[in-house]
């Protein structure tokens, strides 16, 4: 009777600390974490509650074809990352089967298979599986949610009866617990993988906009002011009726004009483009044809800059990309190098077969640029822009757009530099 | 004298001490082996692997009632325990769960298909006779 008794107090106490147990356990899987202070927080839990001092996690990798460490305590060698494949050794076996296992006496059973392994002539080669060199016991636990493995639980120990049957049959069913809490860390760091994407492209499009209006609002003023200054002098020469003056002036308000007509057109293509509102109809388009057709827009400011244009193309080249993006590529390129080749230099335009593509080189003698300045080429950012040789302003647009028409034509573009002048090299495809 | 095996009797089948298997041919030449463990059924059934095991499966076969000693490593009671012969089962859940040890451990050591799991020998518990307990022999 009193034995009896004994137990049954025995087994009350064993059942209240189950309980605080599951109480304390509940609690911190239940929260949102994430996932790697999550994965040491639960083998944390194992160690204070379990007394499991040499323990791991392992998720299913590569199609549930092996098996990754993603979480160990209490091991020599943490062994984080390493891999094992689905039926190797008692985790690879736990994975495979989907059912606990636990086995004791590992040394008696390496000594077995040892022997074996002697007399068979056979060997297989040890993975490095985080573990205890003289392990006696292992308890590997499949964590399932949902009819999914989420990972495998493995517990080592060097003593050779370690954790009862009773903990074993508890932690089986906290098992379902854990595999839900790091499924559900696993689904909560993807959100946030994904917030943190999405964040940085939306970051982007608002820099994007933002150096759009500031485009509009100042580079686009700039030249319309002048050319309104330009209109007011023309009414007071016109007034004093100066006709040498007048005519004069023609030039300029041509090239003014011109300048705001090439901006506008660069606005509105890379807003297309942004929008990916552009449409891309590649032919086959005559080099030699579209470079002179370009030079024409050019020819005026050339000229005034007493610029030596020289032409090493090759009448049968060409390229097949679409005809007005090619030409703003050019046009964007050419009016660079006009733009920073000081009074009397050289540009000079070369076409070299490359394969299956067309290198087409425009070469300056311009004031050049260092290696920080062309990191910041393609990209848009404040103040980029930078004055050419007779203070000829830009907006930084130009090579941004070239460098987005160049890739939507398959394309590519590399700028190498120095105080001698600088190079832009592009390669489009010829069929 | 039980019948059925008692939960305190649980730690013994987890191989961690070896149990002894005796068995007899039909006529009388006794053997007695050590075995790695005997697997826990249910109250009233244990399975023995089969894995090399040959005489002891011949006498089983000629004569299919025997004895296996069992010691629990947390008390240090020893347990005899009567069985008879019921079934071999190569597959099914008993079967599954004791493949998975051998196959656990023959693929670490590059042994599949050498070291394997011949079947589950399943045994019916016939009686139990406790041989030593709380230190004294009984």
């Amino acid at each position: 009777m009193e034995r009896s008794f004994d137990h049954l107090v025995r087994e009350l106490q064993e059942e209240k600390r189950k309980n605080a147990l599951l109480q304390n356990v509940s609690s911190e899987l239940n929260e949102l974490t994430p996932l790697d202070i999550k994965l040491n927080n639960i083998l944390e839990l194992l160690d204070k509650s379990f007394n499991l001092k040499h323990s791991m996690l392992l998720i299913p990798v590569k199609d549930n074809t092996a098996l990754r460490v993603i979480a160990s305590r209490g091991f020599p060698d943490s062994g984080v990352g390493v891999e094992v494949p689905f039926n190797y050794g008692i985790v690879g076996v736990v994975a495979g089967k989907r059912k606990k296992l636990r086995v004791s006496r590992l040394s008696q059973y390496r000594r077995y298979a040892m022997a074996l392994r002697n007399e068979k002539g056979n060997s297989s080669k040890p993975e490095n599986l985080p573990g205890l060199t003289d392990a006696e016991s292992q308890v590997a636990l499949p964590l399932i949610s949902n009819n999914e493995l989420v990972a495998v639980l493995s517990c080592e120990s060097e003593d050779i009866q370690f954790f009862h049957q009773s903990d074993e049959d508890f932690l089986m069913t906290l098992s379902q617990q854990i595999a839900l809490s790091i499924q559900n860390s696993m689904i909560f760091e993807r959100l946030e993988e994904r917030v943190k994407s999405r964040t940085a492209e939306l970051e982007k499009l608002n820099t994007t906009k933002d150096r759009l209006f500031s485009i509009i609002g100042h580079d686009l003023r700039s030249p319309v002011a002048a050319l309104r200054e330009v209109a007011e002098l023309f009414q007071y020469y016109s007034n004093k009726g100066e006709r040498n003056k007048l005519v004069e002036m023609g030039n300029k308000i041509t090239h003014a004009a011109e300048n705001v007509n090439h901006l506008l057109d660069n606005l509105l293509n890379w807003s297309l483009s942004q929008r990916n509102g552009i449409r891309c109809l590649p032919e086959k388009v005559n080099f030699q044809a579209i470079i002179n057709e370009v030079y024409q827009v050019f020819k005026d400011s050339i000229d005034s800059k007493e610029i030596e244009f020289i032409q090493s193309v090759s009448p049968k080249a060409s390229i097949y990309a679409d005809y007005n993006m090619t030409f703003s590529i050019l046009r964007n390129v050419l009016s660079n190098a006009v733009k920073f080749t000081e009074r009397k230099g050289k540009i000079e335009v070369i076409t070299i077969d490359d394969n299956d593509r067309l290198q087409i080189i425009v070469k300056d003698t311009g004031i050049g640029m260092d290696k920080a300045k062309i990191k910041t080429l393609f990209t848009l950012q404040e103040k980029k822009s930078t004055l050419g040789t007779e203070r000829e302003r830009g907006s930084g647009l130009g090579l941004v757009l070239v460098n987005e028409f160049i890739q939507i034509n398959k394309g590519s573009i590399t700028v190498d530099s120095s105080r001698d002048g600088t190079n832009i090299h592009l390669f489009l495809p010829k069929n | 004298m039980k019948t059925k095996i008692t939960p305190d009797m649980l730690p013994a089948f987890q191989g961690v001490i070896p149990p002894t298997l005796a068995t007899s041919s039909a006529d009388g030449m006794p053997n007695v082996t050590y075995i790695s463990h005997v697997h826990y059924i249910d109250e009233e059934h244990l399975a023995i692997s089969r894995q090399f095991f040959n005489k002891s499966w011949k006498n089983i076969i000629e004569n299919p009632v025997f004895t296996v000693a069992v010691t629990c490593p947390e008390s240090f009671c020893l347990w005899k325990i009567n069985l008879k012969f019921v079934e071999e089962r190569t597959d099914g859940q008993v079967f599954d769960e004791m493949d998975m040890v051998i196959q656990a451990i023959a693929s670490m050591q590059g042994l599949e298909g050498i070291f394997k799991l011949q079947s589950a020998v399943i045994c019916k518990v016939e009686s139990i006779q406790t041989l030593v307990s709380n230190g004294k022999i009984v």
